[in-house]
């Protein structure tokens, strides 16, 4: 991703539009005691020197140590730096100075940058520079003898990895139909060992994102009534990737390129990267993080206006000391290169260049009813069925209460069930009064699970 | 050929369960009927993934029944900024839940309202704490209101609307604030709807109901509470006492006096006389206490059991005292109360005279009678005495003794001094929050083990009049040894400061 930086530092030029709101700053904590120190620390007397400039902010404070800590934030990025030794990121005094930035702007005094700041933010412009400049200069004079044995090696890896996912589809294909023959309605009683053992060897057999949804097998269990269903719809899609395996080369190259994906295959990005952009003015409709077994998963959903289709964004953090790229706010848009993996219902996509910064847009979400969502949304699955969710972007809905169960409803009288607790629910209610306001969130075919709600001219993420 | 069919065999499993065999004649049932048998468990689960992908690539919305519900009337009062809403976040999240009533406070002076994802917070707390109603109440707006049509737990919220059918048919919640409102307004007829259903009312729900009556009380309620003085229970009955005590001229009053007169009597100071060869002697009070508390007494509220550190007879004596208008004595004896006092104090009774006169000033909120215990209080350093009795003076009265302790009585012990500064309510003057903050500073920079009040600072900071958050937040010594031990309970104090200082920055802006 490049940032203008050339210009002068006019990335953003009005500090207001982009204004960060505690709320937003908290977002970026990576755990809960972070945002709790950060809190802390998001008051001015902390801090011994504060100061700001349009594009960056500073600070020091005296920490534990003997020297007082040196914090800055590059705020094109955001871009934390801090010289404690903590290995969060960003680490509570990244979040205070921020915190102090966001709601009291007038506590930062000093006007320009001191020595280690700027060296710093010099250093990261000439990173920029140079990852931009090798990305578009020529590659390197090749060595065919190199080239060919890299290729050889890497020939006779693939081989072997498909080999161990050939052996360990067998097994699970067993293992499945294990659960049918002996009946379903006994699963509720396994041990968790049950699943992470036929999990564990999948990720052995090379086969992680089998392994990831075969884990998530247990949560179905406690769905609801419906969980049969649910199971056997998601089973059957297991068995249907392991089949799609045992044929693979007679499949068209689009959906051997989806099966590859179910599977967990890596995709090499600098090829993705490769490829032509797709350039559009892409909406962001909201952002979800997950945990699963100590990996941290960011979606975040954007809609090309122009293209009229979705778009998303993954990003996976080991932990707290590895950071996602932040900044996507709900409602807000950039004109960017997009580039999407390969599949037969491209979804996921990466970032090829932004041609501007992110601004906020008053544009209307995009369906205009719940029947012409789940139409387009029913696009994506028939093209490929392994697409675990598409996104909504509803124009105007009423959420509503129905019994004990949370519902939408659009101005033609259709609804779908939302996948929200009690407590959401009603800030959903609150917010819109009633009214139809706008709604984003993530439909896999049975609820919707909300991402964000546009009334009264804000976004709010319930 | 339903899905659901499918579902049964693998809940049942394949040994037991055949899977379905017949098909329609429709492009589905085609594929269906393509796939092989051979291994019933690869045709269940293959027939799974068709038939899954052929209903989630189906599947619309649903028809839902019914119309919309109402959508929510405009507002007619503007809502507070987007600051103040971010405020009021963290004050619900758990941030400072002592700083929300500031909060409601400050937005109802302004007549604004809450913004609309707070509400459900809002009406939880209301549900839960039913003395924040009230204060609640002008910051939910129409949204808040229709929000709360929604659910049987937020009813407490619509019992404000005056509207009789709320008495009748309401919980006793909401028939609680609808008689309170009513109280303000037309306490008799609060007072006539009360007796109409009083037979009826649960033990627990007359004690509610009859807490409504403590504000408005007048003559009027005289006869209702008399005969609540019968009522089986003991609360509801001391309670109505209670209340009797509180009319001067109601007949519970005077039968306590006339008990009460013979308990005491004034021996005026007599003077010494050199002929006589007798020292001079101060006033005195004399007390025959009484020999019994016969069942006339305990219907009128008296206990029969010992107060806690005195003797029965005592408690008997005590507990009447409280009952009378300290007028009967100034009356009785026509001398001033500061005579009385004094008198009381030289005797053997003194201590429990002093508690009497206590409970008496308190009770009756009689300032003179106070002034006169305060000073004795302070004397006898009777700290306990002192946090109830000042907040019978007011605010400027007692903010002036207060500050006298602070600035001067360095005897104080200091744990007695947060309970007591915290002690009342309400936000303190601008010139008593600057004394208080000269003694904190003073404070800190002695060495100190004092936790309890260590602890008690973020309060002392809530209670800060808006002009001294200022001057709170710089100034402190704080390189002294001793701020090592109050810098925990400093930083506390200092974020409070500090979000105060957002709180009213957030509303000056709106």
């Amino acid at each position: 991703m490049l940032e203008n930086l050339t210009g002068g530092r006019q990335v953003f030029s009005n500090r207001q539009y982009m204004a960060w709101t505690s709320d937003q700053v908290l977002a970026l904590a990576p755990d809960p005691s972070s945002a709790k120190s950060g809190k802390d620390l998001g008051v001015a007397r902390k801090w011994r020197t504060l100061g700001a400039t349009e594009a960056c902010a500073w600070g020091t404070l005296q920490g534990s140590g003997k020297d007082p800590y040196q914090t800055c934030i590059d705020l094109a990025g955001p871009a934390f730096k801090c010289t404690c030794p903590s290995r969060k990121f960003p680490c509570k005094h990244g979040l205070g100075l921020f915190l102090v930035l966001a709601q009291h702007p007038g506590a930062l005094t000093e006007t320009s940058p001191p020595m280690w700041a700027a060296e710093w933010l010099a250093k990261r412009a000439d990173q920029q520079e140079k990852k931009a400049a090798k990305e578009s200069a020529p590659s390197a004079p090749v060595d065919p003898e190199a080239v060919a044995k890299a290729a050889a090696a890497a020939e006779k890896r693939a081989a072997s990895r498909e080999a161990r996912v050939t052996e360990g589809l067998l097994e699970l294909q067993t293992w499945l139909g294990d659960l049918v023959r002996t009946g379903i309605a006994a699963l509720p009683g396994k041990p968790p060992a049950f699943w992470e053992t036929p999990s564990a060897r999948l990720v052995d057999a090379q086969a992680p994102g089998l392994a990831r949804r075969i884990a998530a097998l247990e949560g179905i269990l406690t769905c609801g009534e419906q969980w049969p269903t649910r199971f056997l719809r998601e089973v059957s899609r297991l068995h249907l990737a392991c089949e799609g395996w045992s044929r693979i080369h007679r499949l068209p190259a689009e959906t051997q390129a989806d099966l590859r994906a179910v599977l967990g295959f890596p995709v090499g990005q600098a090829e993705v990267m490769a490829q032509a952009g797709i350039r559009d003015s892409w909406r962001v409709l909201g952002r979800r993080v997950v945990e699963e077994e100590g990996l941290r998963t960011q979606r975040v959903w954007l809609w090309g206006r122009r293209e009229a289709r979705p778009a998303l964004l993954l990003s996976f953090s080991a932990g707290p000391s590895q950071p996602f790229d932040v900044g996507w706010m709900p409602g807000t848009e950039l004109e960017a290169d997009l580039v999407f993996f390969p599949g037969a219902a491209p979804l996921r996509a990466l970032v090829q260049q932004r041609q501007s910064p992110v601004d906020s847009s008053d544009a209307d979400l995009p369906h205009r009813n719940l029947s012409e969502a789940l139409a387009q949304s029913a696009e994506w699955f028939r093209a490929n069925p392994w697409t675990e969710r598409f996104p909504l972007a509803l124009r105007r809905v009423i959420p509503e209460r129905r019994g004990d169960g949370w519902w939408v409803r659009d101005e033609a009288g259709d609804g779908v069930p939302l996948a929200v607790s009690d407590t959401v629910g009603w800030k959903l209610m609150a917010a819109s009064g009633g009214h139809p306001v706008g709604l984003t969130g993530e439909w896999d075919g049975d609820t919707l699970m909300p991402l964000a709600l546009h009334a009264e001219g804000s976004w709010f993420t319930p | 050929m339903n899905f659901s069919e499918w579902v049964q065999t693998a809940l049942l499993g394949t040994e037991r369960h055949a899977p379905p065999r017949t098909f329609e004649e429709s492009t589905l049932g085609g594929v269906l009927r393509r796939i092989p048998t051979d291994d019933r468990v690869r045709t269940v689960l293959s027939s799974a993934a068709v038939m899954a992908g052929y209903e989630r690539v189906g599947r619309g919305p649903e028809r839902l029944p019914g119309s919309t519900p109402p959508a929510c009337p405009d507002e007619v009062q503007s809502r507070v900024g987007a600051a103040a809403g971010d405020l009021l976040r963290r004050i619900l999240e758990g941030e400072r839940p002592f700083l929300r009533s500031e909060w409601l406070s400050l937005a109802t002076a302004r007549d604004l309202l809450a913004p609309p994802m707070a509400l459900p917070g809002l009406l939880e707390w209301g549900a839960r704490e039913p003395a924040v109603r009230e204060e609640l109440v002008p910051v939910l707006g129409e949204r808040g209101r229709w929000l709360a049509a929604m659910r049987p737990e937020w009813e407490w919220v619509t019992g404000d609307r005056r509207d009789e059918s709320q008495w009748q048919t309401g919980d006793v919640a909401t028939r609680e604030l609808f008689l309170r409102h009513l109280r303000r307004s037309d306490p008799e007829r609060a007072l006539t709807l009360l007796g109409e259903t009083w037979k009826q009312e649960s033990p627990d729900d007359r004690l509610r109901l009859l807490d409504v009556l403590a504000s408005g009380l007048s003559p009027f309620d005289e006869p209702f509470l008399e005969t609540v003085l019968r009522d089986k229970r003991k609360e509801v009955r001391r309670r109505a006492a209670e209340f009797l005590m509180r009319l001067p001229e109601s007949d519970l009053v005077r039968r306590m006096k006339v008990r009460a007169l013979p308990l005491l009597k004034f021996i005026p100071a007599t003077a010494g006389s050199l002929l006589k060869l007798s020292k001079s002697k101060p006033a005195s009070v004399e007390v025959i206490l009484p020999e019994s508390c016969p069942p006339e007494w305990q219907r009128d509220g008296i206990e029969v059991r010992a107060l806690p550190g005195f003797g029965e007879k005592a408690s008997w004596m005590i507990q009447l005292l409280d009952g009378v208008p300290l007028s009967t004595w100034t009356d009785a004896w026509e001398v001033n109360p500061s005579v009385i006092v004094e008198a009381s104090l030289s005797g053997e009774w003194s201590k429990e005279l002093m508690d009497a006169w206590s409970r008496a000033v308190v009770r009756q909120q009689n300032p003179e009678w106070a002034v006169v215990c305060l000073d004795w209080a302070r004397k006898l350093q009777r700290w306990d005495l002192l946090e109830s009795l000042l907040h019978v003076l007011p605010q400027s009265a007692w903010e002036i003794d207060l500050s006298r302790i602070l600035t001067e009585e360095k005897t104080v012990a200091h744990d007695r001094m947060g309970a007591l500064l915290l002690s009342g309510s309400g936000r303190w003057s601008d010139t008593f929050s600057a004394t208080v903050l000269g003694w904190l500073r003073a404070l800190t920079g002695q060495p100190s083990g004092d936790w309890m009040l260590r602890n008690q600072l973020k309060h002392i900071a809530a209670r800060l009049h808006p002009t001294q958050l200022k001057p709170a937040s710089e100034g402190w010594e704080t390189v002294s040894a001793s701020w090592e031990f109050w810098s925990k309970g400093m930083d506390e104090f200092f974020a409070v400061v500090q979000f105060r200082q957002e709180l009213q920055t957030a509303f000056a802006e709106t």
